[in-house]
């Protein structure tokens, strides 16, 4: 299906209010002046990034339920409803930018597979595949990417909204961490293993991401170029995915990283490890 | 608990109509401005085309009932230098009337020849792995893979006057 989006409003809209605030009070008047592919090249980022804001609204969710399945301190549970709702306002703003762009771009979708279902059947494994995948990966490498962004953004609205969104990932990259830290004994090495292995899945499909053309002077819309955006996503998996996972006992294979550096065009799987 | 009348608002639309306006239709460097329109309400205005692919002038966005929630992607293809950008304020729902808003919706939902099979035509994936499951994370932050270059030469081959 195509991959369209609507609200309600009412009551379900109002509680969302509080914290749609922030945004609405950005001057979204701001006239998007830019050449024709760069407003093109921000359509598709735009409306791609709405599509993955959705997916992660759905892999936090299954992770709530999946938290409450394991016992997990109620604390945690709470934090990843909460991501939820944040990961959906993320959402409706990415498709605003998208509108503002000049509208969204036809992306086919599969809402049935929003999330890859745990391979475990332990209720406590479960949980920590899905966190691996999410947290620890897909959101440690969200937040470095979206500075990026920023840094290379040169509309005032873009920028903003970059920065909010940003503010908001740091603490959906720390759940997995600390849902790892409590686990702690309950992992055994084989489950440590798993998710190492599991993580490396997750690393190896970024790499059709990387060695194709960019559209040039799209950066002032939020859309880096391709030299900034590789160096900050390497430099993301050694800091912020890598070495996290290697000091909880979960080694990424070497391959793994070293398929996404070869896709990068950079040499060796050494750096980043870091 | 007393029954409803939903009327949901459209927070993210494929508009086919601003394909064409946005970017594709131009000539080489040129620059499109693209302003926003601060009412969340449906217009939709026909220009005069500036090319030879036809070209529509188009805000697409949805009534409301939540005003902050929608923002109007006001689209101008204006060629002239400096580009023409248009800043109008659209009537409420509660002010412009029952006819004018009948009108908006019609609008707002019809689709110009050719235009469903652009949008069949033309079409974009998410990145996913093997097995069809989206990559984790906000990481689509460059434009990659289908290029903006094919894109508009899809677009206008869609929409060429023959159709």
């Amino acid at each position: 299906m195509r991959f369209e989006l609507e609200s309600i409003g009412g009551p379900f809209g109002k509680r969302l209010a509080k914290r749609r605030a922030p945004f609405d009070a950005l001057d979204w008047t701001e006239t998007f002046d830019a050449p024709p592919e760069a407003l093109v090249a921000a359509r598709i980022v735009w409306t791609q990034t709405a599509f993955s804001e959705y997916a992660s609204a759905a892999a936090f969710a299954e992770i709530a339920a999946a938290l409450l399945a394991a016992a997990a301190p109620l604390d945690l549970v709470a934090a990843a409803g909460d991501f939820v709702m944040e990961e959906t306002l993320h959402c409706e703003i990415s498709a605003r930018l998208a509108m503002r762009s000049g509208g969204a771009v036809p992306l086919e979708v599969d809402l049935g597979k929003l999330v890859r279902p745990p391979r475990a059947t332990k209720p406590l494994l479960r949980a920590a595949e899905l966190l691996v995948r999410t947290s620890c990966v897909g959101e440690a490498l969200t937040l470095p990417l979206l500075k990026a962004s920023q840094k290379a953004c040169e509309s005032p609205l873009v920028s903003s909204v970059l920065g909010l969104i940003a503010a908001d990932e740091s603490a959906h990259a720390e759940l997995g961490p600390w849902f790892l830290d409590w686990a702690g004994a309950e992992l055994s090495d084989e489950d440590r293993a798993e998710l190492g292995v599991l993580a490396g899945d997750a690393i190896r499909a970024f790499c059709p991401l990387f060695g194709q053309a960019c559209t040039k002077d799209a950066a002032r819309l939020g859309v880096p170029t391709c030299s900034e955006y590789d160096a900050a996503f390497l430099s993301a998996l050694a800091r912020r995915v890598v070495a996290p996972l290697a000091a909880r006992g979960i080694i990424v294979p070497e391959d793994a990283i070293a398929e996404l550096r070869r896709a990068a065009g950079a040499d060796d799987a050494r750096s980043a490890r870091g | 608990m007393k029954v409803h009348t939903i009327r949901s608002t459209k927070l993210l639309a494929i508009t086919a109509v601003t394909v064409l306006a946005t970017g594709c239709a131009a000539a080489p460097g040129a620059t499109h401005a693209v302003s926003p329109d601060p009412a969340p309400q449906l217009v939709v205005t026909a220009s005069a085309p500036t090319t030879a692919a036809p070209v529509t002038t188009a805000t697409a966005a949805t009534t409301t009932a939540a005003p902050s929630t929608v923002e109007a992607a006001h689209v101008t293809t204006d060629r002239s230098d400096p580009p023409e950008v248009e800043h109008r304020r659209p009537l409420d729902d509660e002010h412009a009337g029952a006819t004018l808003v009948a009108l908006r919706e019609s609008l707002f939902h019809s689709r110009f020849e050719g235009e469903e099979k652009l949008i069949t035509d033309v079409r974009f994936r998410p990145l996913c792995d093997a097995d069809g499951y989206p990559v984790v994370g906000n990481v689509f932050r460059k434009q990659s893979g289908y290029q903006v270059s094919t894109y508009c030469s899809n677009v206008r081959a869609s929409h060429s006057p023959k159709r």
